[in-house]
């Protein structure tokens, strides 16, 4: 189609011809522009420097004025109403902001209310100079807070009020629930240049040259910090520049790239009609893609994560999938030419067809063999893409349990879900070509499905078999073929016209796309095995060897424990988790701990979980000292094991003030099992090890004797002989499968030879059983639903946009309406359960964690002062005895701890929760329980007040140090809902489905029979093998088709008897006129000749004269009444041929009778009465269908200028002694025929230049032949 | 001559099309000693080409970089993560100060000066082999 320069074309030509002009200015004034910025780089300087300098300020003002303001409010509350501890402790703990903690201190300085994040127990105001009302800086052992402190006086008391914000934490965890509070790091991310803030009044600037410093000033102007930052520079600079001048180029290139592809598909050339026009839409869509890549925009558009090649990378396709982010947008590339190519292929399917039909029967061989090859081929290339999904990724697609996926992890399964509908529909492309070899495979329609069905499978199992590792498995294969047969059928039969098509495309994709990640996440399991089995048998020396290295020689470690020994009264255990926070160690799931000592080589304080059973002292014994880093290495007794200690001197200027040791532990027993609590655990081992340690059963043998059991796990005798026999004394490692405890493990055996030994590792996990393959499977397609739920949503509104008609059929509505009753119901169900659970649980967890602090008082109680004087000794012994971890406080402070270590480093609050007080102390209340947080851990604690030995206690239990077992926990009744609900969704969406279809199906064949008879065709009747109310329908509408044709017969003599008979008087009338005239001049003329006068010849003339003229005026109105005889005049119209046709057909759609439209056109226009040809046409095939035909084949042809419409049947033909006559008016050959339907159609037919004729006719068909001219005669 | 041209264009994008088919993997195996791949290593980072060492991959890598990333990742991963990281940190200089080439784990370690965001900066680089299937693959790189 050639481009006609219409007026919007000449706007998008300008528009293009514009942005290039644009595009080459900016390439040329490039340069000129990053001068111009080198030599402004001065004032730009010191303006960006006065910028960062007045931003850190108000940030930090901003944190200031939130103290003040909660200051204010606190002396407006305490003077303005009575005091009281509680009521004062509720305001303050309610309508303080969270991050504010408050400590009011009474007269005689006994703590009167505090914040249940109150961190600085010891901290006396009186000890140094702080001004009342002004902030400063103030730092405990972990955190520096910006602090105001004030006093009130009220009814002859004084009460001390202290604020603490926190601006930093000088620690720093590695897992998700650490709440990260840091001043420094966020103006660093903020500017993008490195910040150093000194918290103290006496600090001094920066001296390097290459930083900008300033100070900080409190709201009383007192200076209280300094800032120091990194000057901008100018070549950081120019490359932000050049970076966002190079992309706005991008930008502009792509721009230009779209108005040339709107100008494109303005003059018709993305109207996918010819070969050509789809070669130009996939060139254009291929140009466009790699310009995008190019241009790096994604990184843009997308969020950071997805952009993260660690959620997938690959190299495929010139490294255009090689984040996230590309992938989908290469993923919507090709899903565009995938639709626009099968549209195309459907489109053209009568003629690809015929063209391949007409090659030889060894082309068309290699044809159908082709096809199915590169079929199987694409098959396993789907496998291959879904195993790279998975493996090229570090997302977890199938957590045990958990349900909410993340960003990344739902950008991903859209990903996925555009992968299988690509692949699917590329293969019913292929096998489109495989049908036009052998359309008549079998004869009849559904033994072509049948055969070919089988010739897959076949085929597939060989692929398959002949693999030496096939993608997939046999069950999965079965599916796919079966699949896209079905996807190749419907897309036949709707042409992939409607959205539902598409939909159920999305559906298949989806439910294959799963199955694959399915099959592939079983082999990333094994994998994670073989990786942890690798790391247990024979850890890597070298690395924690190195991860000592690192730890002891890093500048936060060097400079903390110099601070810390040089300080009088620093808090060593406070240090050495610093240090360890900040360290590699930290996240490695290994036993490690830091130790500080002094220069004597005694232990100051430290922080770890390495037991000091085999700590490795012998080093102190040594009286050389050490002067550089030294590593020892301790091999535990049986293989237990491998320990290593580093120890680094700490000098400063030349002199030793201590030393910094790190201890790593590496044991089967202990990896990854490390005693360290949840809130202090590192992430997940690897992401990428899928299975989760604590699934995982470890058993060690040496020679052959079984060393260690890891895991919860009870073996018997008869169950180790069949692990040994399974697993032992193999010569390479070795997957076996085994029933323990009548649960089913897979175990993974590898061994090692070791001194002498051989040292055997198997790991084990259970089974998957069906349910959690069915919560996987339902989980992903959960999510998938929505997505497509959404697609469809979003092609409804553009549709509506477009302005189409959005049609919602009877059967649309009622499956809607039966699936919104039942679905409810069940939501409303499933979140009833939900929440019954929930609460069930948090009964449970409170009363397993009340009866512990029972267990500890009766404990306590049972030991008398007489016997065991050391009360706290006995809280020990109860700890020990009892196997829990509790605190005791007295009632307000921490008193005994199993777990002091965090109390005293302060990363646990050692006062109690005020609301716990408050409600145990002052209301008097035996217990309370409430939610507590540690960084970000939620947990649970129980407090209990008790009397031990005449004081007053409070004992707290939490399930933060103590493991609580829930029958079902909050992910398992998510787990248990997803899957029954998937399935009873299923099962209604089936059950909708077949209703709606049963309920409207007569409502629908009676719609369609209506629009028949408006056609014309009165032959219509609906079966009556209906029941109810419709069958009184259907009986209705039969009876008054058949009472229309008869009345239509009898009005149709009526007529003509009643327009004979008018005609017949008109006539009458007509042509007495004249004859009267006549009558007189012939008698005139009789008269004169009787009576021989002389006027006789004159008489002559004039009466012959009159009888002439008479005579032409009944020939004029002889002619005037066969005029009125001819047929109607007919409304010519321009029309669409291929939609008449159509609309035609459908009318049939649904009665018995196969008919299939053989165009090689989707638009022919024709000038004709629309009308009257749908009515030959309608005819015809009725026709067909009562000479007993079940398959009718409407093909349209151009031959010359005139369009052959074929109308080909398979029923019992025409007798030949009737064949010339067929076409006589009131000729029929049927019972209740009319004889007048072909005879019109032939007079219409040639009233506008065309012609009808029986092609052919025999006992298995006819063949009528309907001729049209382009435009009418 | 339309139909010719259609179908040369169609052989053209489907050439370019199965010349890339082929490779999920980033390279093949080099038949090196462990010596030979520290040097390939070094010489990469110091070079910025890290093509020069990803053929030492096979199967999973553990990888932990200074911007945070600390997981195992397949050649194809590995490929980008470290691309992505040395288009951010510009190494300036990299010396080994340790190689242990001998035993079943050779490792080797040493220091790395960068500039990143306009800032230096100097990280430890950590290095670990292991034989598979007869060959010597990196199994281990950390950059802290």
């Amino acid at each position: 189609m050639s481009p006609s320069f219409t007026k919007r074309n000449k706007i998008f030509l300008y528009l293009t011809g514009i942005l290039l002009a644009i595009v080459l200015l900016l390439e040329i004034s490039k340069s000129f522009f990053i001068e111009r910025q080198k030599q402004q780089w001065i004032d730009n300087l010191n303006e960006k420097i006065t910028r960062i300098t007045n931003t850190t300020r108000n940030v930090f003002n901003s944190k200031q004025d939130s103290l003040i303001q909660a200051l204010s409010l606190i002396k407006s509350k305490m003077l303005g109403s009575e005091i009281t501890q509680t009521g004062l402790m509720q305001f303050v703990n309610e309508n303080l902001p969270s991050n504010i903690s408050v400590k009011i201190t009474s007269a005689n300085g006994n703590d009167f209310v505090w914040t249940s994040n109150y961190y600085l127990e010891n901290f006396n105001p009186d000890s140094i100079a702080f001004p009342s009302g002004e902030s400063r800086f103030i730092a405990s052992d972990l955190v520096v807070f910006l602090a105001v402190y004030d006093t009130i006086n009220k009814s002859n008391s004084a009460y001390r009020i202290l604020l603490l914000l926190p601006v930093e934490k000088q620690y720093k965890l590695q897992n998700r629930y650490f709440k990260n509070v840091n001043f420094t790091e966020y103006l660093t991310n903020l500017f993008n240049t490195r910040f150093e803030i000194k918290y103290s009044n006496s600090a001094t600037a920066n001296k390097d040259g290459r930083f900008h410093s300033f100070d900080l000033r409190n709201n009383a102007g007192r200076k209280i910090g300094i800032v120091s930052f990194k000057k901008p520079t100018l070549d950081v600079y120019l490359a932000k520049v050049k970076n966002g001048l190079t992309f706005i180029e991008y930008l502009l290139v792509i721009l230009l790239f779209s108005v040339i592809g709107v100008l494109l598909r303005k003059n018709g050339y993305f109207k996918i009609h010819s070969v050509t026009n789809l070669l130009i839409f996939v060139i254009y869509l291929l140009c466009f893609r790699v310009l995008l890549f190019a241009s790096g925009i994604s990184e843009y558009v997308f969020p950071s994560d997805f952009s993260n090649p660690a959620y997938f990378a690959s190299r495929f396709a010139f490294n255009m999938v090689q984040s996230p982010a590309e992938l989908f947008v290469t993923n919507i590339f090709v899903v565009l030419i995938i639709i626009n190519f099968l549209r195309f292929v459907l489109g053209r399917d009568s003629v690809l067809k015929e063209r391949i039909v007409k090659y030889p029967l060894t082309v068309r061989v290699l044809v159908f063999l082709a096809a199915v090859f590169i079929f199987l081929l694409v098959y396993r290339a789907f496998g291959a893409t879904i195993k790279s999904v998975m493996f090229d990724s570090t997302i977890i697609y199938f957590n045990e349990y958990i349900i909410s996926p993340g960003p990344v992890k739902v950008f991903m399964l859209i990903n996925i879900l555009l992968i299988g509908f690509s692949f699917l529909m590329i293969s019913v492309i292929l096998l489109m070509f495989a049908k036009y070899a052998f359309p008549g495979l079998g004869g009849k329609p559904i033994s072509f499905w049948f055969i070919l069905f089988l010739i897959l499978q076949i085929a597939g199992f060989l692929f398959d078999y002949f693999q030496k590792e096939p993608q997939a498995t046999g069950f999965i294969r079965i599916v796919y073929i079966t699949t896209v047969l079905l996807l190749m059928y419907l897309a036949v039969r709707y042409h992939g016209k409607q959205i539902l098509y598409w939909v159920f495309g999305l559906f298949a994709g989806s439910v294959l796309s799963v199955m694959l990640m399915l099959h592939f996440n079983d082999y990333l399991e094994k994998d994670s095995i073989r990786i942890y089995a690798k790391e247990l048998i024979k850890p890597n020396e070298s690395w924690l060897r190195f991860l000592i290295t690192e730890t002891l020689l890093s500048d936060f470690s060097r400079s903390e424990t110099v601070k810390a020994l040089s300080s009088g009264h620093a808090n060593f255990d406070a240090s050495a988790f610093k240090i360890w926070s900040k360290s590699p160690l930290q996240k490695e799931t290994i036993n490690s701990s830091i130790s500080i000592l002094n220069y004597e080589k005694e232990l100051l304080g430290g922080f770890g979980v390495v037991s000091e059973d085999i700590a490795l002292n012998n080093w102190k014994e040594k009286p050389e000292g050490i002067n550089d880093i030294q590593i020892f290495k301790k091999e535990l007794g049986n293989n237990e094991g491998l320990f290593l200690k580093g120890i680094f001197p700490i000098k400063d200027n030349y002199s030793l003030l201590g030393y910094l040791e790190s201890s790593i532990l590496f044991d089967i027993t202990n990896f990854a099992f490390n005693n360290l609590p949840e809130f202090l655990t590192p992430p997940p081992m690897r992401q990428k090890l899928i299975v989760g340690l604590d699934k995982i059963r470890i058993l060690e043998f040496i020679n052959d004797t079984l060393k260690n059991v890891v895991g919860n796990i009870k073996l018997s005798d008869s169950e180790v002989s069949a692990i040994k026999s399974e697993g032992l004394n193999k010569e390479k490692d070795v997957w076996f499968g085994l029933k323990i405890n009548d649960r089913d493990y897979l175990f993974y055996s590898t061994s090692i030879k070791q001194e002498g030994k051989v040292k055997t590792l198997m790991l084990g996990i259970k089974k998957k059983n069906i349910s959690r393959y069915l919560f996987d499977f339902f989980t992903v397609i959960f999510i998938h639903s929505i997505l497509i739920l959404i697609f469809a949503g979003l092609g409804l509104v553009y549709r509506f946009i477009r302005r189409e008609k959005i049609e919602i059929s009877l059967r649309a509505k009622l499956l809607a309406a039966f699936l919104v009753i039942s679905i409810i119901p069940l939501i409303l169900l499933a979140i009833y359960f939900r929440e019954l659970t929930e609460e069930k649980n948090r009964e449970s967890i409170f009363y397993k964690l009340g009866k512990r602090a029972y267990r500890i008082e009766s404990y306590v109680k049972a030991r008398p002062a007489q016997q065991f004087p050391d009360l706290f000794e006995v809280f020990d012994q109860a700890a020990n005895d009892l196997n829990i971890n509790y605190t005791v406080f007295d009632p307000k402070y921490m008193v005994f701890s199993t777990e002091n270590l965090f109390y005293h480093i302060g990363l646990i609050p050692a006062v109690i929760n005020p609301k716990a007080y408050l409600n145990i102390i002052e209301h008097g209340s035996q217990d309370y329980i409430t939610k507590e947080q540690i960084e970000n851990y939620g947990h649970n604690a129980f407090y209990y007040f008790t009397e031990l030995r005449g004081k007053e206690y409070i004992i707290k239990v939490s399930d933060a140090f103590n493991t609580i077992l829930l029958p079902m926990s909050g992910n398992e009744v998510d787990a248990f809902l997803i899957v029954n609900y998937s399935l009873a969704v299923l099962l209604v969406l089936l059950l909708s489905t077949i209703l709606a279809n049963q309920i409207s199906k007569p409502i629908r064949k009676l719609t369609l029979a209506t629009k028949s008879v408006a056609g014309g065709d009165l032959n219509i009747e609906l079966e009556e093998n209906v029941k109810g109310e419709v069958k009184g329908l259907v009986d209705g509408f039969n009876y008054m088709v058949r009472e229309l044709k008869k009345n239509q017969v009898l009005l149709a003599e009526a007529e003509r008897e009643a327009a004979w008979k008018e005609m017949a008087k008109q006539v009458a009338h007509e042509i007495k006129n004249p004859l009267t005239p006549m009558k007189l001049a012939t008698q005139q003329l009789i008269a004169a000749y009787n009576d021989k006068s002389e006027k006789f010849d004159e008489i002559f003339k004039k009466v012959t004269k009159t009888i002439i003229s008479q005579i032409e005026t009944l020939g004029n109105i002889a002619s005037e009444f066969s005029r009125f005889a001819r047929m109607p005049a007919v409304k010519v119209e321009d029309v669409n041929l291929i939609e008449l046709i159509d609309d035609a057909i459908n009318l049939f759609s649904e009665e018995k009778v196969k008919i299939e439209f053989i165009k090689s056109e989707e638009q022919l226009n024709v000038a004709v009465d629309s009308d009257q040809l749908k009515r030959t046409l309608i005819n015809v095939i009725r026709n067909s269908i009562q000479a007993g035909a079940d398959k009718v084949d409407v093909s349209l042809k151009k031959n010359n200028g005139i369009y052959e419409i074929r109308i080909a049947d398979n029923g019992s033909g025409i007798d030949e002694k009737v064949i010339d006559k067929i076409f006589d008016m009131n000729f029929t050959t049927k019972q209740q025929g009319t004889g007048i339907g072909l005879s019109l159609a032939k007079k219409f037919l040639e009233s506008i230049g065309g012609a009808i004729e029986v092609e052919k006719t025999d006992t298995s068909g006819t063949t009528i032949l309907i001729k049209l001219k382009r435009k009418p005669e | 001559m339309k139909s010719v041209l259609i179908k040369v264009t169609l052989i053209l994008i489907f050439y370019g099309m199965s010349i890339n088919a082929a490779p999920l993997s980033v390279g093949d195996f080099q038949k090196n000693e462990p010596g030979k791949i520290f040097e390939d290593f070094r010489d990469g980072i110091v070079n910025n080409n890290i093509s020069a060492f990803t053929g030492y991959f096979h199967g999973d890598v553990l990888i932990k970089l200074r911007n945070g990333v600390s997981d195992y990742f397949t050649p194809n991963q590995a490929f980008f993560v470290l691309k992505d990281f040395f288009d951010e940190y510009n190494i300036v200089s990299f010396g080994y100060k340790n190689i242990s080439a001998e035993g079943n784990f050779p490792s080797a370690s040493g220091v790395l000066d960068y500039r990143h965001n306009g800032m230096s900066g100097s990280a430890l680089v950590f290095i670990s082999l292991e034989k598979k299937n007869g060959e010597w693959v990196i199994v281990q790189i950390t950059i802290n």
